[in-house]
């Protein structure tokens, strides 16, 4: 097996997080699964508001997508949630708990630590977060079969749709990743100069964009940066992800990717010893 | 005192083969506001093993530091001829480290922590790692948190002593343990030491526990190197004498390093070319690696 799946492995017993709170979210769901499964009252309670709202035909399959929507929409929050959490402390925590060397006595290239960490980030953790829509899927396909009553409000029809939805969810979360990595470059990196990464990029970022609207009169920045940080909420909820990608302009892509590769280059040569500061990048 | 202050830089002498493991050119690495090391050389052959001695803040660990590329520095350094942080994970599976800080990850069990180090070490036995491990009080299933500082340096070492690297770095290994863990760890160090061309150093306070280990030694005092020599060259080059009170006057004119008074007598410590000299005055001794550190540090630099 390649080094980089034991460096996976390692980061997942070390952040535990990444699978606790998704697993804390499927023992709700299945805390409501199991009240809705059990209780004839739910059903009927179910049954009764849209019969007080009106038009069932159209209702049932509007309620279906909305469900659907928000396991997508919550699914994807937490997601986003632990990955930006995990890439800002991730370099840091190793150098706070004082296991640097032990890991720097490893046979590893500073970029394959950065692969790693990047894939942690964007890609296990969305896989991880992806079975919760599929374990959500599971349970509401069960209800469909076991009761009528239920089945229009659904949208899991067979297993099949089950499967093909997590295997949908999780490529939209493969778009956020790509959308995210220049993003999580710079966390990478500004996580290893400060303690508060999050914090500092977002008063950082407020004080840039003000700062070039008071000073120069200039929007373009506040523009940018909206743009930026809206691209993955707008991927997650888009009836199509690539429809969002391509209403950003090119120029944004383009100074967004420099950002990143920026962000890249400069985390490396940070890690690249425990001489952690700006004096050392010009050494 | 000059003279063992400013003693020649000369590489140690005494190799077993001509190949050249590590070395160091000119390693110099300051601090904001200080020196850490100043124009440090020497180099490693298989077979040797370099004792790095000098009190807290002489400048050991920012050199061991260096070697494992954990800080930036002016000069050269090749391990196998690898550069510590151009090739950083080629030379890590020449080199190996144990400090005397717990560098091992508190959050995961042993047997977490050798499934991971069998997965990126291409030259680490795991089999060999539970075989160690199987002789002492360490249970695969402990998180290394429950364990005591012995055992995780136990652990460390069963680590290295499975991973097959030239290079082992020791950065005050037994520092907090207990002389029946000490005895265990430096039976097996020497074990693993024999086992294969190898070279080691050791930086260390206690000089008279490392001191049978050495076979060359380098001190340092802020930052500096105040002396390096083989453990050879060191018998030759410098003795103790023990003589009567009444030879203090004669002993003097040889330029004495150190003195040490006793009851009726002083022992000094002087150069081998006095040795003819200084015979008829008392009772000679071969010089101790602890006198001669001791006349190093105490001397005004």
């Amino acid at each position: 097996m390649h080094p980089s799946f034991y460096m996976l492995e390692k980061e997942l017993i070390e952040h535990k997080i990444n699978t606790r709170l998704p697993l804390f979210a499927a023992l709700c769901g299945l805390l409501l699964f199991v009240s809705l499964f059990f209780s004839g009252q739910a059903q009927l309670a179910f049954s009764s508001q849209i019969e007080v709202n009106g038009d069932m035909s159209d209702l049932h399959r509007e309620f279906a997508q909305n469900l659907n929507s928000a396991i997508y929409f919550g699914t994807g929050l937490i997601s986003l949630l632990l990955s930006m959490l995990y890439l800002s402390k991730t370099l840091r925590k190793e150098r706070q708990e004082g296991s640097s060397m032990f890991w720097r006595s490893m046979p590893i290239s500073n970029a394959t630590t950065h692969g790693v960490k990047l894939g942690f980030g964007l890609v296990a953790i969305p896989a991880i977060c992806a079975l919760l829509v599929l374990f959500a899927d599971c349970l509401l396909w069960l209800l469909n079969v076991s009761s009528e009553q239920v089945a229009l409000m659904l949208e899991q029809p067979s297993l099949f749709y089950v499967l093909s939805n997590w295997i949908v969810f999780f490529g939209r979360m493969m778009v956020i990743a790509l959308v995210l990595l220049p993003l999580a470059t710079v966390t990478l990196a500004i996580s290893q100069l400060v303690n508060s990464p999050l914090l500092v990029m977002f008063i950082s970022s407020f004080a840039i964009k003000w700062l070039a609207i008071a000073l120069f009169g200039f929007h373009g920045i506040k523009d940018f940066f909206y743009v930026i940080t809206s691209l993955p909420m707008k991927v997650l909820t888009a009836s199509n992800q690539f429809s969002a990608l391509s209403e950003v302009s090119l120029l944004s892509l383009g100074i967004y990717a420099l950002i990143g590769i920026g962000g890249y280059l400069l985390s490396l040569k940070l890690n690249r010893t425990d001489d952690v500061s700006l004096k050392t990048l010009f050494q | 005192m000059s003279t063992l202050l400013h003693s020649k830089t000369e590489a140690p002498t005494n190799t077993s083969s001509t190949k050249k493991m590590l070395s160091v050119k000119n390693v110099t690495k300051t601090y904001s506001n200080q020196v850490g090391v100043e124009n440090i050389s020497f180099e490693l052959m298989p077979g040797q093993v370099l004792g790095l001695l000098g009190h807290n803040g002489a400048g050991k660990s920012t050199l061991i530091k260096s070697l494992l590329g954990g800080h930036n520095y002016q000069g050269d350094i090749e391990v196998n001829g690898y550069h510590p942080i151009h090739h950083h994970a080629e030379l890590m599976q020449h080199l190996s480290y144990i400090s005397d800080v717990n560098v091992l990850p508190e959050w995961m069990s042993v047997r977490q922590l050798l499934r991971y180090t069998e997965g990126v070490h291409p030259s680490f036995s795991k089999q060999k790692a539970k075989q160690t491990l199987s002789n002492t009080d360490i249970k695969l299933s402990s998180k290394i948190r429950q364990l005591s500082k012995g055992m995780k340096v136990q652990l460390h070492l069963a680590i290295i002593t499975a991973t097959d690297t030239q290079v082992l770095i020791l950065d005050e290994p037994t520092l907090g343990l207990d002389l029946l863990y000490r005895d265990t760890f430096y039976r097996h160090l020497l074990e693993w030491f024999h086992d294969g061309e190898r070279a080691m150093i050791i930086a260390s306070h206690e000089v008279s526990e490392i001191e049978h280990l050495l076979t060359d030694v380098l001190i340092l005092k802020q930052g500096h190197c105040v002396l390096q020599k083989s453990i050879e060259d060191i018998e030759r080059d410098y003795f103790i004498i023990d003589a009567a009170n009444n030879h203090s006057s004669e002993i003097q004119k040889l330029q004495p390093l150190t003195s040490q008074p006793g009851l009726g007598t002083t022992k000094w410590l002087l150069e081998g070319q006095y040795k003819a000299r200084a015979k008829s005055l008392g009772n000679v001794y071969n010089v101790g690696l602890a006198d001669l550190f001791l006349a190093t540090q105490t001397e005004s630099a």
